[in-house]
């Protein structure tokens, strides 16, 4: 079983929140993942105070990053973006966090 | 004052058309004269020219016909209420003379673009004034923070350091890489998000209170400033030697730009995002705090 972990960026002085993604969201989240269509990388951003985007990390070293209606996916040393216009990965993957763990209000997507 | 005597004040602005010139005689001349009369010498920490040459408004250039003001020679430049001349400058007594020479322009120069020129001439003397030249001739901004750390962000920008560090590591510029926490050294670490509990946190790591502080560097250490967003998380922003301010949001990188990217002057003026409340300036005097 492949273990899933979460993490909002959206703290500037406490650690951002993390949690477990169970499997079957996962798949879902991959599901999304292999429909959206290849982008080159988006201009870099300032970086910001409040919500900055949310990560999945599996244990393989597999990770992806999602803000702004771009998704990243790392393996290693490759990098691939894709663009998710409606935010639909970045959606799912915020929902996954347990009841009252992300500050309301803050996110606003 | 003599039969004859005038002064020639030519308005140094433009840069191909001939600069407009006024002259002052008779009864005018009398009170020109006393607002150009000498009252103090120039003190060289006071603004003086820019020291380059620029477009646009650059002073005044007083020639004395007769000598009316015995007290300042014959030729001078006169700017932002300081005569300067061959080895002398002096502050004049009327510091707003432009503004009184506004009154006379010719017609070629409309009084509020001769205003608008002074207020740019203000600007742009400040501007030069928060730089200095070294004995070796390169050109340095000055140094308003004596104490402050430096702005540095490519040495917390790199993988070992950004992702674990926070803005109270970079505010209180210690790298402690644990994402240092308020009050947790000592412990005593916040157990709400609000002004009082993060500042006592932060008080117990030693940093000092400063709410009268008012964006003005400390005599020793460096100022730090402490936002909240209510509820979920806190911020600091720290006063850099240059005198502007830079932040390192949570695990992001080190920047001088606020949320609308725009450089922090003040960061109680500064976008915020949700980080509403300003709380206080605080002081950390170096080797003196103790974070983890």
């Amino acid at each position: 079983m492949t273990q899933y972990t979460a993490r909002a960026f959206i703290f500037s002085g406490r650690p951002d929140p993390t949690w477990f993604v169970e499997e079957q969201q996962s798949r879902r989240l991959e599901a999304i993942w292999n429909k959206l269509k290849p982008s080159i990388s988006p201009a870099p951003t300032v970086p910001k105070l409040g919500y900055r985007g949310v990560s999945m990390v599996c244990a393989s070293n597999e990770e992806f990053i999602a803000f702004d209606g771009n998704v990243k996916r790392k393996v290693g040393n490759t990098i691939e973006w894709r663009r998710d216009k409606e935010r639909l990965f970045e959606r799912l993957l915020l929902s996954t966090a347990p009841k009252s763990l992300l500050p309301a209000g803050v996110i606003d997507i | 004052m003599m039969k004859g005597d005038k002064l020639r004040i030519t308005i140094d602005i433009f840069s191909g058309r001939e600069n407009p010139v006024i002259v002052y005689k008779g009864k005018k001349l009398r009170e020109v004269s006393e607002r150009l009369s000498p009252i103090r010498k120039f003190q060289t920490k006071e603004l003086g020219f820019p020291p380059v040459p620029t477009l646009g408004y650059r002073g005044l250039v007083v020639e004395q016909v007769g000598r009316p003001v015995k007290e300042l020679p014959s030729t001078f430049r006169l700017g932002l209420g300081t005569a300067y001349g061959r080895e002398m400058s002096y502050i004049i007594a009327d510091e707003d003379f432009e503004d009184f020479v506004c009154g006379s322009v010719p017609k070629k120069l409309p009084t509020d673009v001769f205003r608008k020129e002074i207020a740019r001439y203000v600007e742009l003397t400040a501007y030069w004034n928060s730089w200095r030249w070294t004995e070796g001739g390169i050109l340095l901004k000055k140094d308003k923070c004596k104490c402050a750390p430096i702005y540095e962000p490519g040495w917390w920008n790199v993988s070992t350091r950004q992702p674990y560090n926070n803005c109270y590591n970079y505010g209180t510029n210690y790298r402690t890489n644990t994402f240092a926490q308020p009050g947790r050294a000592s412990g005593a670490m916040y157990s709400a998000i609000n002004c009082n509990e993060v500042k006592a946190g932060a008080v117990s790591d030693e940093l000092i209170d400063s709410p009268g502080a008012n964006n003005k560097c400390p005599s020793e250490g460096h100022l730090v400033a402490l936002v909240v967003a209510p509820g979920w998380d806190y911020h600091w922003y720290r006063k850099g030697k240059d005198g502007s301010w830079s932040h390192k949001p949570g695990s992001t990188a080190v920047t001088n730009l606020d949320n609308s990217g725009n450089t922090i002057v003040d960061p109680r003026n500064a976008d915020r995002g949700g980080y509403s409340i300003f709380c206080t300036f605080m002081v950390v005097k170096h080797g003196h705090v103790k974070i983890s």
